[in-house]
């Protein structure tokens, strides 16, 4: 016969049970990993040491606990019989049956996506860099890989014309001056031109002030602008009708290289 | 506010902080990292921190490492554990696409998550990328396939057998897959439009 457990060593063994229930169930650790029976017969033989009903209320939370236990276990089981009857015939007809937005639909069902928040790290940080420094140099003149220099002042409007800078007052005159140029050469070229011949001119400084000019052009709907896919050419089409009317569907970015357009040093 | 609720209080910021802002590769952190910044009784504060995301409807994921690196006691696997934030329920259609994802990848990414449940969690890519081309075009299996392997709802190995992902231990439950694969109705689908 088994010696009746002193009231310590009981309350120990019950709430060592209560703690691995209670573990299994908040982890989702398999439930089978608590032998059951074994646990039920240790209670039992715990029995004759509880005195106060404060003890019964320990016995009582530890029963409990087994009793989710076996809850757990039934799930277990139910969840594994549910994926082993899926065998791959049965996966492979259900694949030929459904729609492409039915398997979807089963999928969105049963899928509950991350959360998170990007932010830039250190760890990012250096992975940019240690990038960067790898990147080859593009092909060009030394020079050219020279970061210009930014240089933040204010300058009176005076010292700006001085410079060539400013466009004056008579910016309309030259947008219009610069439109019949355009018109005048594509009716040449048989109603439209090569942005690049029209644009590029003497100077780097030119070149830009015609590029300037036809993207206002453009923008206010007196040129269509337009690539042809098969050669890369961008082509420049006066168009008269839409005169003064604002496009404003899409914007289109073109690069102005000093060394790929040309131009003297100006 | 005591002393001992303003430190749960800081803590489960902090717990927040740590399952929400990406810091590797991979989202989430390991219970490891969760015990060093938050102390020993972690699982208490990530306990609060879940309760506290319930009511936005996300939910604390627990993805414990895949069964053949498992051992040690619970404490030892809890520190090799992913803890990451999820959503509670699920993600509407509209939402998928909206971050992105096509109908046909969502599609593809079930199908081949079926077939691998159905496999013990196992196949050759060569079995997939078959099950798959009878859906949808070779060259958008194969896409489709790399994709899946990238974001970690599958895994390869170099003998070119499919598993089942970190990812998909994550955030997909087999379990309402499988039922959900079976009993679908072949007329319903709330799903419309956007296949291509």
């Amino acid at each position: 016969m088994k010696e009746k457990p002193s009231l310590s060593e009981a309350r120990d063994r019950a709430l060592r049970i209560v703690h691995l229930c209670r573990e299994v169930e908040a982890k989702g650790f398999n439930p089978f990993e608590v032998d059951v029976k074994e646990e039920l017969e240790a209670l039992r033989s715990l029995l004759p040491a509880w005195v106060k009903p404060s003890d019964l209320t320990l016995d009582g939370e530890a029963l409990r606990s087994l009793s989710k236990v076996v809850e757990l276990q039934d799930e277990w089981v139910r969840v594994r019989s549910k994926l082993r009857i899926l065998d791959p015939e049965t996966v492979k007809t259900r694949i030929a049956e459904l729609t492409i937005p039915q398997l979807a639909e089963v999928f969105l069902k049963a899928w509950k996506p991350t959360v998170k928040i990007e932010v830039l790290t250190l760890e990012r940080l250096k992975e940019a860099a240690s990038y960067w420094v790898r990147l080859k140099p593009r092909s060009l003149p030394p020079e050219a890989l020279e970061a210009p220099r930014m240089v933040e002042a204010e300058v009176s409007p005076e010292t700006v014309k001085a410079l060539g800078l400013t466009l004056s007052g008579d910016f309309r005159r030259l947008l219009e001056e610069t439109f019949q140029k355009l018109s005048a050469e594509a009716e040449k070229a048989g109603g439209e031109i090569s942005y690049w011949d029209f644009v590029r001119a003497e100077t780097f400084r030119e070149t830009v002030l015609k590029a300037y000019m036809v993207s206002f052009l453009a923008t206010y709907g007196y040129v269509q602008l337009t690539l042809d896919r098969l050669k890369g050419e961008l082509k420049l089409k006066p168009t008269p009708e839409t005169a003064g009317k604002p496009k404003g569907e899409y914007s289109v970015a073109i690069p102005l290289d000093k060394f790929m357009v040309g131009g003297g040093e100006e | 506010m005591s002393g001992g609720e303003a430190s749960y209080a800081r803590r489960v910021k902090r717990a927040a902080q740590l399952l929400l802002f990406q810091r590797h590769r991979t989202p989430g952190v390991k219970g490891w990292e969760l015990r060093k910044s938050l102390g020993k009784n972690y699982m208490k504060i990530v306990k609060l921190l879940d309760s506290e995301l319930e009511r936005l409807g996300l939910q604390v994921k627990i993805v414990p490492e895949a069964s053949g690196e498992a051992g040690g006691d619970e404490e030892a696997k809890l520190d090799r554990a992913r803890f990451l934030v999820t959503l509670r329920g699920s993600l509407p259609a509209t939402d998928a696409q909206a971050s992105g994802w096509r109908i046909d990848d969502l599609a593809a990414l079930a199908a081949t998550l079926a077939y691998l449940a159905s496999r013990q969690g196992k196949a050759s890519r060569g079995e997939v990328e078959r099950l798959l081309s009878s859906k949808l075009p070779s060259w958008r299996v194969n896409i489709a396939l790399d994709r899946f392997v990238r974001l970690g709802y599958l895994h390869e190995d170099e003998n070119e057998v499919l598993t089942v992902g970190w990812r998909t231990r994550a955030e997909v439950d087999l379990e309402a897959l499988a039922e959900s694969l079976l009993t679908i109705s072949e007329e319903s689908s709330e799903i419309g439009g956007r296949e291509g």
